[in-house]
């Protein structure tokens, strides 16, 4: 019963007792970074803090992160971290939401792609402080994502990680089909002529076999998580293109390189059958069966693989190439933040969480997200990481962010409806491409 | 009225006519109160944000006129969402019409155990569109569903009931008759023990037999209560949001995508508040012209 | 206005046709009608089987074929989880919907009682202007005023919290509607004694009038009960934060979650769906006949 008729706990014990502490607190000192600071900084905080934080971190690196605040809170005892998981489509209708009703949570984590639509709404609050006066160095974050989440000149909040997909491969099944799994395919035949290998029906047959039942398979090649953004994103970057065009004026997926994109992974679904139809098929499942060759997965799978016994027959694959130019995988960012109109206390505590999280990126790098710090990304332990080590050089080497916009959710919303309508063939391609077009395009003159 | 009024004017000053009225108004305050707040003003004050450029988070609103319903008439999606949800609204009234009045007509007879019967059917309509959505999302399941497993146990093929284009709306349409159905049937059955039981005997002596009797006696008089279910049901399923929220998500492709789930996403994942309010007197005709439709082909007094 | 439902069945009626009269043809009809609507009451009833079942399934069998709609090792695993699932504060949800519901329906007694009154029986100008002008307000769907009533709310700073979802409903006209129709039909000589008595307006409504209507108030408050425990959308827009939550967006969100348990699902609905079927079985008749009576006076 924290909250009735919005009077919560915490705004109630700040009237209270709270003003005299909160008056003693505006003297901490700017945190130092590590561990041993915080048991420094901690006498002169509030007796008793309540950060209410919001996060849609409900895969596997879920586990490890309510990890991390149990850690945080024992060694902050007197803050009480109350955790609200959300699914992420809920979270991006919720958070702006709880700022409009005027009682959002202390602290959020969100996407770096989703910055540029909450800068011009206020959804969070500058965050120049973290930088200028408690420690967190600018100049420990790869630049292009550290610009990203910045807007009208500040940061909005702190880099947590570098995350994004790439490819779980089932070593036994791979062998099996004759592959060698220190080899992958390198351009597009390559890609197609391996996992042809992998796809088999309840006989045994490859797709290319002679009398392939399409009806019976019981083995995928690969799948992608996400289908409709990331695994389509990549399609087009790999082949040059992108849905919006840089200045966020014109959208491009009526492209040559989108539609090319568009069309190959309807085939890949429909004619090679590679990749199941994604609806209603979990990938989770079928991996964790043996039932699926490779799956090109988040970073957060970690946990997943570890607690399914699944890492001695796994090994890591970057996002392959099968589009026609280069080599990409989609990656983005979390970023940790503070909502606007946040209570003085709430942002205190939040604050001091945002530090110790920053800093603590290592523990976090065991859900599988490597650290937002360079500093930590170079350490060596995770860099021999199989998992982490891996992905950490993946994103460093072949890794791309979104276009911001922003009005980046309609977006996305609008592209992947017509991709899903392609996929499961209820429209053409060229009907889902002419029509995705003319969506965002639409959502771009809006603003223009 | 006039009389008594005209009587109280003539008993003159002691007490003025509007201190006596007084008391009757206040009845209504408090209501007015609300309706003013909650009712008319919000119907006035949604047009007027349906001219607007009205993002919730930003402070810049532009005024647009009827640019957002320009856009409506223009926009795909929207008519795309409208055909599901006539679809998926015409397929509901229709099943719980005839569900309805079939078990209805039924249940009247009175055979054991009738009442049992009609606490049961009625039954799921005291549900939550969540624990219905959570339950049938169950049933329909491709993989591990209570209807696929009865398929497959007659030696039917198993289907991805809601992942295929052709069979989401019916499905989505059969779980709401499921849902809805007691309803009508209740109501049907209002209308059934209603019908003087004299005209069923006169009938009878005349050598009328019960089909006739059905098709001549019981369907005209139940005019009006039909006219009732449609109108209301019609007005009730074009409103369908929970059971594609929780079942479908509005796929696959947006096959499933209705009108108010339309207007969700437009008015709070986006904050296009101008137009999500022009979405809804968009709605707001269709459901106008389906209702007079209704009246104009199910209207009409019945005399008994 | 009231419906003869007629419970107990006379030896004799000639009111009925004489199929319905015990002989051996009316046997053959009961039998014949009886083969038509049980699979529908299976049907009816089947999935809320399935959803206690498989809420007292242990969560390793729920998959399991076929179907045990009694399960072998009945189990409080599932509800045990559930209540203490961090995250899921669902006996704080059910707290919240009890809360919104009973100041709901206390609110529209309240508000629609005394305008039914006003409007069916007390005389004054403008009255049946004022009525007829509520009605037209029926045309017009509630999804119409959902945008601006945000808006008024995030003004009133009623957002996430309960006002937002009590207060919208004063505005309600179906209970007008209904009582107005109900209080109508009471004897005006009643009312006339009271008023001998020294009652005022106020005094009759309140000892008069509002006690003989128990049966259409009972069935008022009922069907307002359950159409605010059972509210999905308003609820999902209004609130935000997780202990704000009612139950079936509570629930709904939970589906939405993913969360693989498919017990867990279940047990939570199956919480959801209890008091609304024990208020079900207690007042069954009055919602059985206050759907009937709608459904006449609606014409």
């Amino acid at each position: 019963m924290n909250t009735v008729h919005g009077l919560s706990r915490r705004k109630f014990l700040l009237g209270s007792g709270g003003v005299v502490t909160l008056a003693l607190a505006a003297c901490v000192a700017p945190v130092p970074a590590g561990d041993t600071a915080q048991e420094a900084a901690a006498p002169a905080m509030p007796e008793a803090l309540e950060v209410d934080l919001w996060h849609g971190l409900g895969g596997a690196d879920g586990k490890t992160f309510t990890e991390l605040v149990g850690q945080y809170m024992e060694e902050n005892d007197h803050v009480t971290v109350n955790e609200e998981l959300l699914t992420w489509d809920i979270f991006y209708q919720k958070v702006p939401s709880s700022v409009i009703a005027g009682n959002p949570p202390d602290m959020i984590i969100t996407h770096e792609w989703a910055i540029g639509q909450w800068g011009p709404r206020r959804v969070l609050s500058a965050a120049d402080d973290f930088y200028d006066s408690m420690g967190v160095p600018r100049d420990d974050f790869i630049p292009a994502v550290f610009e990203n989440i910045h807007y009208e000149g500040s940061p909005l909040g702190v880099l947590l990680d570098t995350h994004g997909s790439g490819g779980y491969l089932n070593v036994a099944l791979v062998e099996a089909a004759g592959l060698d799994p220190a080899a992958p395919p390198t351009n597009r035949t390559e890609f197609v002529e391996q996992m042809s290998l992998l796809t088999l029906d309840s006989q045994g047959r490859n797709p290319t076999d002679a009398g392939f039942d399409p009806e019976d398979i019981v083995q995928y090649a690969f799948h992608s998580h996400f289908w409709r953004r990331w695994a389509m994103l990549e399609g087009m970057w790999q082949n040059g293109g992108n849905t919006i065009n840089e200045d966020g004026t014109q959208a491009t997926i009526d492209s040559e390189e989108v539609t090319e994109a568009l069309a190959f992974w309807h085939t890949m679904v429909h004619e090679h059958h590679l990749h199941a139809v994604p609806v209603g098929y979990s990938m989770t499942d079928s991996y964790q069966n043996n039932t699926l060759g490779l799956a090109i997965a988040g970073s957060w799978w970690r946990n997943f693989i570890q607690d399914s016994n699944l890492v001695d027959t796994t090994t890591f694959w970057r996002v392959p190439q099968y589009g026609l130019v280069e080599p990409v995988a989609w990656m983005s960012a979390h970023v940790m933040g503070i909502p606007t109109g946040t209570d003085e206390e709430g942002t205190m505590g939040a604050s001091d969480l945002i530090v110790w999280l920053s800093n603590h990126g290592l523990d976090w790098a065991r859900s599988g997200q490597p650290p937002a710090r360079i500093s930590l990304q170079n350490d060596q332990v995770l860099q021999d990481h199989w998992h982490t080590g891996n992905f950490g050089s993946q994103f460093q080497a072949i890794g791309r962010t979104e276009q911001q916009h922003a009005n980046i959710t309609e977006i996305q919303n609008a592209y992947q409806q017509e991709f899903e309508a392609v996929i499961t063939n209820v429209k053409t391609v060229s009907e889902g491409i002419a029509e995705a077009q003319l969506r965002v395009q639409e959502v771009l003159d809006r603003d223009a | 009225m006039a009389a008594t009024s005209h009587e109280q004017r003539r008993v003159g000053k002691p007490m003025p006519r509007w201190r006596k009225l007084l008391p009757n108004y206040l009845f209504l305050v408090p209501y007015f109160v609300f309706f003013l707040l909650f009712l008319a003003g919000p119907n006035v004050y949604g047009f007027y944000i349906s001219l607007f450029n009205w993002d919730i988070l930003l402070p810049n609103k532009p005024f647009l006129g009827f640019g957002n319903y320009q856009e409506l008439w223009l926009d795909k999606l929207w008519w795309l969402s409208l055909r599901n949800t006539v679809l998926f609204a015409a397929l509901t009234v229709g099943g719980n019409v005839l569900l309805g009045l079939f078990a209805s007509v039924l249940v009247k007879q009175r055979p054991p155990g009738h009442q049992i019967l009609r606490f049961l059917f009625y039954t799921p309509v005291v549900l939550s569109v969540a624990v219905m959505g959570v339950i049938l999302a169950r049933v329909f399941n491709t993989e591990f569903g209570l209807l696929n497993y009865y398929v497959d146990m007659v030696g039917l093929p198993t289907q991805k009931w809601l992942g295929e284009q052709r069979f989401v709306i019916p499905i989505l349409s059969l779980s709401t008759v499921w849902w809805t159905f007691g309803f009508p049937f209740l109501v049907f059955l209002a209308g059934l023990l209603n019908i003087p039981e004299p005209i069923y005997e006169a009938a009878r002596i005349d050598g009328v037999n019960r089909l006739q009797s059905f098709t001549h006696i019981t369907l005209p008089l139940l005019k009006p209560v039909t006219l009732f279910i449609v109108v209301t049901q019609f007005i009730a399923h074009f409103k369908v949001f929970g059971q594609m929220w929780i079942m479908t998500l509005g796929g696959p492709g947006n096959s499933s995508y209705s009108v108010v789930m339309y207007l969700y996403d437009v008015g709070w994942r986006f904050f296009r508040m101008g137009y999500a309010s022009s979405l809804a007197f968009g709605l707001a005709a269709i459901i106008l012209v389906v209702t007079l439709i209704n009246f104009r082909f199910l209207g009409g007094r019945v005399e008994y | 206005m009231a419906i003869e439902t007629r419970t107990h069945e006379p030896t004799v009626d000639y009111s009925l046709p004489f199929w319905k009269r015990k002989t051996v043809l009316h046997r053959i009809d009961m039998a014949v009608i009886l083969i038509l609507l049980i699979p529908v009451a299976i049907a009816t009833i089947l999935p809320l089987v399935y959803m206690f079942s498989q809420a007292f399934t242990p969560e390793d069998q729920v998959r399991n074929w076929p179907v045990e709609y009694i399960p072998r090792e009945p189990t409080l695993a599932s509800f045990q989880l559930l209540v203490t699932w961090p995250n899921l504060p669902i006996m704080r949800w059910m707290l919240n919907s009890f809360i919104v519901s009973t100041s709901v329906t206390a609110l529209v007694l309240t508000i629609n009682s005394l305008t039914a009154y006003a409007f069916g029986r007390l005389e004054f100008p403008g009255r049946d202007f004022l009525f007829i002008f509520v009605l037209t307000t029926l045309m017009i769907p509630g999804e119409v005023t959902l945008i601006p009533t945000f808006v008024i709310m995030r003004r009133l700073e009623w957002l996430d919290t309960y006002n937002a979802l009590i207060w919208p409903a004063g505005a309600g006209v179906f209970g007008i509607f209904l009582l107005r129709q109900f209080f109508q039909s009471i004897p005006r000589e009643l009312e006339d004694a009271a008023i001998i008595d020294g009652c005022g307006k106020f005094g009759t409504y309140w000892r008069i009038v509002l006690p003989l209507s128990r049966s259409a108030l009972i069935a008022l408050g009922i069907f307002t009960f359950l159409g605010s425990w059972n509210d999905l959308f308003w609820p999902l827009i209004a609130l935000n934060s997780n202990e704000m939550r009612t139950l079936p967006v509570g629930l709904s969100i939970l589906q939405h979650e993913g969360y693989t348990m498919q017990g867990l699902g279940m047990a939570a609905a199956a919480l959801t769906t209890v008091p609304v079927l024990i208020l079900y079985g207690i007042f069954q008749r009055h919602i059985i006949q206050g759907v009937m009576v709608t459904g006449l006076t609606g014409r």
